[in-house]
Formats: C-alpha cells, sequence, structure tokens
C-alpha cells in the first residue's frame, strides 16, 4: 500500500486537478520525513502547520514507513 | 449610566432600574448567570411564571471594538432543567447597549386569553403590542414583516413555532444584519421559556441613541486598533474562518478520528468530503451564494455565508459545522442541500440544530426513519411546525424522543445532546461535556482548539494526561470571554498571542475607567462559574448528572479509544474553583 496523502482547505491549491476523494497516491521508502512529502509535492511548508499520520498529529521530522494515511492541513479552526 | 429593563408580562408593565451592587461590573454570561442565581427558584418549572428569561449585552458590547456584539441568554432551561446561558450574534446586542441597556429581564407570564405579545424598545420608550398576527409563523416570515413594520435594519429576536409550543430543543433567533434568523442562542430551549412568558418578539431600535460612552476615548481607540491587528494577523481568524467558515472542521475532525458518526458509533465518516467547508464553499460559488458574511456589524471573521440551492435561489445561512455535523455525518445523511434544507427548517421553526441531528440520530437508532434518508428527515422535521405528535416528540429534544421510542443510545449529558467531537477520541472536550453546568456543551470549554488545532499549545486528544487541567482552564477562559460580549473565536488569537488578553483588559478598562487585571479577568470566568454550578446544585443535580452515558465504554475507530476517565477524575476538574 503506497502513502496515501490527503490535502486540505487552502493547501488544494498547489496542486492542481486534485481530486479531494481520491487523493494523491505515493510511493516513499520507509524513513522518508513529512517535510520531504511536503517539498516533493511543492506545498510551502510553512503553511502545512496541522499534519495528521494516520489519525494522530505530528511534526514534519516524522519519520513515515510508506503506507500511512497522511493529512495534511494549513491553520484551520472553527467549532 | 446603564439600567436594567424589566418587564413584567402578567401586567404588560415596564420597569427600569439602576443596576445594583450584586450587578456592577458584569455583562454578558456573568450577568445574566448572576441574575438568574440571584432571582430564580433553582427548584421552579422552567415554563412556570417564577423561572426569567434574561437577555444581556457583553461588557463591550456597542463599542467600535471589532467582534464586540455577541448577546447572551440566560434562564433555567427546558431543556437540562439546570442553569442555561446560551450566546448569539445578530443586530440586537449593540442596540440594546447604545440604548443604555446592560439587560433585559422578561418576568413571570400573562394569563392564558391576554394571548401573545411583542415588545419594541426604542429611545422614546417601551411598547407592549399583541402579537396574534404574528402567531404560527416561522421566523424568516416573523422577522422580515417585523423590519416591513418597524424599519429594516431593526435588532429582532424572536422565536418560531417551536417556542410557541414551549418545545425543551426550541431556540431564540436573532435578525442577522440581513434580517435573517441565521443567529441563533440555540442550546437550552431558551425559546420554550420565551414561549412560556408569551413573548413572540423583541423589537430593538436604537436610532438617535448615540454611541456608547467611554472613559478614556483615546485608550479605548489604540487598544481596539490593536485588537483588530490581532484579530486579523491570526490564520484563523484572520484566514481559515473567512474563506471557509467553520465548516472547515469536517476534515480535520475526521482525519483526526473525532467525527461522531451514525449516532457517535465511530470517529469516521465515509462521505465527511461530501460535507466539508471545502465543499461548501464550491457550491456556494457556482450559486452565485456569498462565502463571507458576519453575524453583526463590526465583525472581522466574518465565518457566516449565504447558501443557495441548485437554482442558485438563497435557502439558509449561519451554516456552521456543528449542524452540518449533527444533521449530516451524525445521521449518515451526506447531501449537502439535504442538510441545508434542515437548518432553514430549524431555524424557521426555531430549533437548535445540534439537538435536532443528535435527535434524528435517535430516530434512526429506534427505526423511525432510514439511516441517511434527508427527505425522510426533513419530512420529520417539518412535523415540528404542523399539528403532529411526532413533532411534539421530536421538538423535545433528544433524551424525549429516546424515551418515547424505547432507545437506550442516547448522546446527551444533562438532557442536552452531544455536539461533534466524540468525547472519546477528544477527551478534552468531552471533560467539558460531562462538567459543563450548560449540560453537552463543546464552547464552555472547548478542547479541540489545543487537542485538535495546535492553539495555545498541543494537547493530545486521545490521552487522559493534560485533559483535566486543559478542560478547568478552557471553562474559566470561556466563561470570562462569554462576560464581554466577545465572539469565542477571538479565543484562537487569544491563545496564541500573550498580548491579546492584556489588550481585552485594557478595552474593558478604557470603556468603565476601572483597573481591571489579567488575573481579574480569571476571578471573573470563576465566580460566573460558581453561580452557575451552584444554581445546579440547588436545583437537585449531583456528581451523577456528571457523566457521559455508558455505550462511551465501547470502542471507537479508528483509534481504538474509549472514554477511560475515572469518576473521580471527572469530578476533579471543577473542584475547588
Amino acid at each position: 500500500m503506497p502513502l496515501q496523502i490527503l490535502l486540505n482547505a487552502t493547501l488544494r491549491q498547489y496542486v492542481p486537478g486534485y481530486d479531494p476523494y481520491q487523493g494523491i497516491s505515493l510511493e516513499v521508502s520507509p524513513g522518508t520525513s513529512v517535510a520531504a512529502v511536503i517539498n516533493k509535492l511543492g506545498l510551502p511548508p510553512k503553511e502545512v502547520t496541522l499534519i495528521m499520520v494516520d489519525g494522530r498529529r505530528q511534526d514534519a521530522g516524522f519519520p513515515l514507513q510508506g503506507d500511512e494515511r497522511l493529512g495534511l492541513f494549513p491553520p484551520i479552526g472553527g467549532g | 449610566m446603564s439600567r436594567i429593563l424589566r418587564l413584567d408580562m402578567a401586567r404588560q408593565q415596564v420597569r427600569w432600574e439602576e443596576v445594583k451592587a450584586e450587578y456592577a461590573g458584569l455583562g454578558g454570561r456573568a450577568l445574566t448567570s448572576r441574575i438568574v442565581r440571584q432571582e430564580v427558584p433553582p427548584t421552579c418549572h422552567p415554563l412556570s411564571p417564577a423561572n426569567r428569561l434574561v437577555v444581556a449585552p457583553g461588557l463591550l458590547t456597542g463599542t467600535p471594538a471589532a467582534n464586540t456584539g455577541r448577546i447572551s441568554v440566560g434562564g433555567k432551561s427546558p431543556l437540562t432543567g439546570g442553569i442555561k446561558e446560551s450566546n448569539a450574534g445578530g443586530l440586537l446586542s449593540q442596540k440594546l447597549a447604545r440604548l443604555g441597556i446592560a439587560a433585559v429581564v422578561v418576568e413571570g407570564a400573562p394569563i392564558e386569553q391576554d394571548g401573545f405579545f411583542l415588545v419594541k424598545i426604542s429611545k422614546e420608550g417601551v411598547e407592549f403590542h399583541p402579537a396574534e398576527e404574528y402567531l404560527g409563523l416561522g421566523n424568516y416570515r416573523t422577522m422580515s414583516r417585523l423590519w416591513k413594520r418597524f424599519g429594516r435594519g431593526v435588532g429582532v429576536m424572536s422565536i418560531g413555532q417551536a417556542g410557541e409550543k414551549r418545545l425543551a430543543a426550541a431556540s431564540i433567533h436573532f435578525a442577522d444584519p440581513h434580517g435573517r434568523p441565521g443567529r441563533a442562542a440555540g442550546r437550552g430551549g431558551l425559546g420554550a421559556l420565551m414561549g412560556s412568558k408569551k413573548l413572540k418578539a423583541i423589537v430593538v431600535d436604537d436610532r438617535g441613541a448615540g454611541p456608547v460612552a467611554l472613559a478614556d476615548p483615546e485608550k479605548f481607540k489604540a487598544a481596539a486598533r490593536k485588537w483588530a491587528k490581532y484579530i486579523i494577523e491570526h490564520p484563523v481568524s484572520g484566514q481559515a474562518l473567512p474563506t471557509y467558515g467553520t465548516a472547515v472542521l469536517i476534515n480535520i475532525v475526521n482525519e483526526a478520528g473525532a467525527l461522531p458518526t451514525k449516532n457517535f458509533r465511530s470517529g469516521r465518516f465515509e462521505f465527511a468530503e461530501d460535507i466539508s467547508g471545502e465543499r461548501m464553499v464550491d457550491l456556494i460559488k457556482e450559486r452565485g451564494g456569498k462565502t463571507k458574511e458576519g453575524c453583526h456589524p463590526g465583525c472581522l471573521i466574518q465565518c457566516s455565508q449565504s447558501y443557495h440551492d441548485a437554482k442558485g435561489k438563497y435557502l439558509t445561512s449561519g451554516f456552521e459545522y456543528e449542524t452540518i455535523w449533527a444533521l449530516g455525518a451524525n445521521t449518515l445523511i451526506k447531501h449537502l442541500d439535504d442538510i441545508a434544507r434542515l437548518d432553514r427548517l430549524c431555524d424557521d421553526f426555531g430549533l437548535d440544530t445540534i439537538e435536532m441531528g443528535v435527535t434524528l440520530g435517535v430516530l434512526m437508532e429506534g427505526g423511525a426513519i432510514p439511516w441517511g434518508d434527508g427527505p425522510a428527515a426533513i419530512k420529520m422535521v417539518k412535523k415540528v411546525g404542523a399539528n403532529d405528535p411526532w413533532g411534539l416528540i421530536i421538538g423535545n429534544g433528544s433524551v424525549f424522543t429516546g424515551q418515547a421510542l424505547g432507545v437506550d443510545r442516547v448522546p446527551a449529558v444533562k438532557r442536552q445532546g452531544l455536539p461533534a467531537y466524540d468525547p472519546r477520541a477528544e477527551k478534552g472536550v468531552g471533560l467539558t461535556y460531562a462538567t459543563s453546568p450548560m449540560g453537552g456543551d463543546h464552547t464552555a470549554g472547548y478542547g479541540v482548539a489545543t487537542n485538535l488545532l495546535k492553539c495555545g499549545g498541543a494537547g493530545d486528544p486521545l490521552k487522559k494526561e493534560g485533559n483535566i487541567e486543559l478542560s478547568r482552564n478552557l471553562q474559566i477562559a470561556t466563561a470570562a470571554i462569554d462576560a464581554t460580549g466577545l465572539c469565542l473565536f477571538v479565543a484562537f488569537p487569544v491563545l496564541d498571542n500573550p498580548d491579546a488578553l492584556q489588550c481585552i483588559v485594557d478595552l474593558i478598562n478604557a470603556r468603565y475607567g476601572g483597573d481591571l487585571t489579567t488575573d481579574g479577568v480569571m476571578a471573573l470566568g470563576r465566580q460566573v462559574l460558581h453561580d452557575e454550578l451552584s444554581f445546579n446544585r440547588d436545583a437537585g443535580f449531583t456528581k451523577a448528572h456528571d457523566r457521559l452515558p455508558e455505550f462511551f465504554k465501547e470502542n471507537l475507530k479508528p483509534h481504538n479509544v474509549t472514554w477511560d476517565f475515572t469518576d473521580a477524575e471527572v469530578d476533579s476538574v471543577l473542584e475547588g474553583l
């Protein structure tokens, strides 16, 4: 299973043709950091402030196994 | 000098009163809860003449400072049986403040044959008018007729059919700057309390009133300028909320595994994207609606919107995350247009959207309508506006409906349906649900901000550690913010910017000429909770009421978490305040 990446809110504009129902599938080698994935996708790192790996919040340095579900968000709030 | 306006509904008479010592220096929730504590017998029936409906602008309301136009509505809750403060936007609060009114206290009740009234408040005085011609009308038509009669732009608070029938899920609606009822003091059935007073509407016209007095206009101006900057510069209040509205939360709460789905059975909804803020904004743009609207003049955040139907016709506004979750993921309804129609019906009949969503989940649990069936849900909610016993059942909320159908899976605390975060996967807000004197409520101590959204630190929503302190501190801070008339979304900049709380204090001091400190603000918050907790205690509430339903001991997917706080841990949240 490749990495499944879900982009949210304003981050979607940086990946033309992004399909929110599919997300992005990406093969990465074990140990790849979230920061490297953000870089590879061409997202501005400063705008990615909330990182969810398999539903748990992590930092950009978090090393991925390569088969996770990765949710990326800019600052958001509501309630 | 502000005064308290008392409306004696039994005699249709008015009494003005200077603000006495016990009520001095209080506003918003601090004032409504103090008046209810002092004047309402805690054991009274909430629909009896002994109960009082209290409406109070905040300490900063009516000033030019940004986002200060909220209103607090208080009373003994017909839903929970405890004290209630419900908070809303709209036009009315700033107008009351400009007329020098610290609070309106609605007392007693007319005798049956006198029928319903509406009250008009202006610089010229206060008038009672018969309201027979508005009876049976929803909030949309009521507000548009009242604008026609009393002038466009007047402040209106009104009830729909649910409030007239004194149903426990009834809300009170406030005209927004377009004269629409998208703004609600939704929670706790205060619409039923207003209905029991035979009060269909209050109209407030502040023409000729002039601005509120400022003790130090120069200092106020300087602080207000800073305050606006803090709001605009924070990425949540300055960018995310204006762009997507509160529904931007759907995807992140779903991702965190905390989006209650199918009556709190799992933490993720397969069709979350279909009901997300991103999807809502695309539809609004496609259909010529508006993505940004403020709920009151002077709002810089603009998280409301006009949502249009597929034909491009206005359908609803104030289409919030909580509403979309309750009527959507919780019921498995995935068509945003169905959810918007339900929201419109709730605003029109005057029903709390969270309570209705939870109630529809209970109806589906009991097999009365199928899961995910939008048209069946719409048909059911329409019965509240008609003469139908089903309407009387669901209009009384989730617990009542659960009893009527023999359903044991009812997500409620103190008889109030739970909001849009599963307490097992967001334990901070779970503790607030359990312990808030308001009953199951998220705004009273929004752990989500820290645990999921990383504002004011970064907690862990899945672990117990840190969440007792988090819920306690947020409940105190929120009670204080609710006293100011500030929109609660200023909490995002306040949590992240150490200067912002001092700025609020500077604003209050420049308005009144006092010497409040940030410690004083927290003391105010504690005092509000004291009033509320002691009222509830005298109304018969015990620790046993501070418990989540048993079924939260079940595992919640995807994180396989349970509600694992001991009773002693839950009890410690607000202990020794």
